[in-house]
């Protein structure tokens, strides 16, 4: 697959021959399309050459810090990959990978693995590769932080580069050892809400069945809609299929309760799995 | 676009929106409802349904540019329901309008609101032990006419900025709106006469009323009952580890709400408290 590289341009409002759209996605089986409201409409080509047309008064800067999180997950769709929300870090050689709904705290943990030596493999979004073993696509040793999560690993939040202006999120690099560009996946832990809990049962890993991976996946990955469109149904089974056999993992977390005490619990757990 | 088919269940947070979830749930099924199946739990501010609707991160997005994209979300969940062809009953807590002044939920695809109103002085018992503060701050916060939930600059929660104003300012907003045919129903009647509640909202969902499945649905919900049900299987919705149904009863203030916040209370809302028989 070709590197992203974003350029300023015109950018149509509409994708001929598109096979699956959305408000905000199009998609055709050589590009897509996706309007990111009050920042920019993107066009990514499937050789990766990726044009933006930025909202009036929004800097390139930001244009591309949120074209290169995101973008690479609909390159790889139109190349035949499909990605997971959620982020990845190095454990003895393989990805571990973090996976769980928007703002479950998946940077926060995969931080929290880096600070302990766990290099990083992908934040946000986790491309994976069709292969045996499967393997995830390696991408910026950096991570998204909100100031609170920033606070909590005591990192120093001006070393991190803001990515909108509008957003107090800030982009770390966190450089800990070197990655390979495809890391073959160790495990996958499912990060999920725990709602009603007592706290202490939230920082332990519990097995998940090959059934309950494949719905996590389902209700975790992107794009699902596109996938029938670009006729890549095949392979998206043989990749769901992939994921269910390896190790999958549950961990539980409780939302807005970002306490340094259950972040070096939650890591240690991730670790000791 | 499809067929409207979203039913708006409204209403400020505490106030028994869940509790007529479960009466729905229990309709449907016509069966003991599921804590971890309810109807409707799908609120539109949650981050990870509008993600998913629209296909890009909220997490890169302020409060007020979410605000501003919600109805385009609600519609393409409007949408991928269509399949089923099933009324579409979701809960809300936002206030009618954002600070633009738009609705904050998708008319165009909605059949209607039902919106529940609760007495404010059993809704500040609730939250505070909801979400773990003071009456007393909770009664400012009810007074409060730029009150939000989920807005912290600083972090990113699961749930979007959600704007609700005052209490009186939040049932207004509902009661008031003329984008969508609107049901107001009370709190203390859903405790009274569950049935005649339930059966408005099916009304409004354009849906059937047999009497004897209706009233076999509302007497399967009785809040003991979903207390029970949470002490033994718990509820995932609950977003503090304490419980969700808590007492339920009506007119619950009496007797432990300070005769001070008392007062507050009724001095900041009296004008929507006389409307709905609360003074």
């Amino acid at each position: 697959m070709a590197v992203l590289k974003v350029k300023l341009g015109s950018v149509p409002r509409r994708l001929d021959g598109c096979v699956h759209c959305t408000p905000c996605l199009q998609f055709c089986p050589q590009a897509a399309l996706m309007e990111m409201p009050f920042v920019a409409r993107y066009l990514v080509e499937r050789d990766g050459v990726v044009t933006a047309q930025p909202y009036p008064g929004v800097l390139r800067e930001e244009v591309v810090a949120v074209g290169s999180r995101w973008l690479p997950s609909l390159l790889e769709l139109l190349n035949g990959n499909f990605s997971l929300r959620g982020s990845a870090v190095l454990v003895e050689g393989r990805a571990t990978v973090l996976v769980g709904p928007s703002a479950i705290g998946a940077s926060t943990l995969a931080a929290a693995l880096a600070v302990r030596g766990c290099p990083l493999i992908a934040d946000m979004v986790v491309p994976f590769v069709l292969d045996r073993p499967s393997t995830v696509r390696a991408s910026e040793p950096s991570v998204d932080l909100w100031p609170d999560a920033a606070g909590v690993l005591e990192l120093d939040l001006y070393s991190g580069k803001l990515m909108r202006r509008a957003l107090a999120k800030r982009s770390f690099t966190l450089d800990v050892g070197p990655v390979k560009p495809a890391v073959p996946v160790g495990r996958l832990v499912w990060l999920r809400l725990a709602g009603h809990s007592p706290p202490s049962a939230t920082a332990s890993l519990t097995k998940v069945s090959s059934i309950q991976a494949m719905a996590a996946v389902l209700s975790n990955q992107l794009y699902a809609g596109a996938v029938a469109g670009l006729g890549l149904s095949g392979r998206h089974f043989e990749w769901m299929t992939q994921l269910a056999c390896l190790d999958n993992y549950e961990l539980p977390r409780v939302g807005g309760d970002l306490s340094r005490a259950l972040l070096h619990r939650s890591a240690e757990a991730v670790l000791a799995a | 676009m499809s067929a409207p088919r979203t039913l708006w269940l409204a209403s400020y947070p505490k106030s028994g929106n869940t509790w007529l979830r479960a009466m729905y749930t229990a309709w449907l099924q016509d069966g003991l409802p599921s804590l971890h199946q309810l109807q409707g739990g799908e609120m539109p501010s949650v981050r990870a349904t509008f993600d998913q609707a629209l296909g890009i991160p909220s997490t890169l997005l302020s409060p007020a540019e979410t605000d501003h994209l919600r109805p385009l979300a609600d519609a393409v969940f409007n949408d991928a329901s269509d399949a089923s062809g099933r009324l579409l009953v979701r809960k809300v807590h936002d206030h009618f309008l954002t600070n633009k002044g738009q609705p904050v939920v998708s008319t165009a695809v909605a059949v209607g609101a039902i919106y529940v109103v609760r007495d404010p002085r059993d809704v500040a018992l609730s939250l505070a032990h909801h979400s773990g503060q003071t009456v007393g701050y909770i009664v400012g916060y009810l007074g409060d006419h730029n009150a939000v939930s989920g807005q912290h600059p600083d972090e990113v929660a699961p749930q979007l900025r959600q704007r609700l104003g005052s209490w009186s300012d939040h049932v207004l907003s509902w009661a008031e709106q003329v984008e969508l045919p609107v049901e107001v129903v009370r709190y203390e009647d859903c405790a009274m006469a569950p049935h005649d509640v339930l059966r408005k909202l099916l009304l409004m969902g354009q849906l059937a009323t047999v009497e004897e499945r209706l009233r076999r649905a509302a007497a399967s919900c009785h809040f003991d009952v979903l207390r029970r049900m949470e002490q033994e299987v718990g509820f995932p919705e609950a977003a503090r580890p304490i419980p969700f149904f808590r007492r339920g009863a009506a007119q619950g203030w009496r007797g432990v709400l300070d005769g001070y916040l008392q007062a507050r209370i009724e001095q900041d809302h009296s004008t929507v408290m006389k409307r709905y028989g609360y003074l």
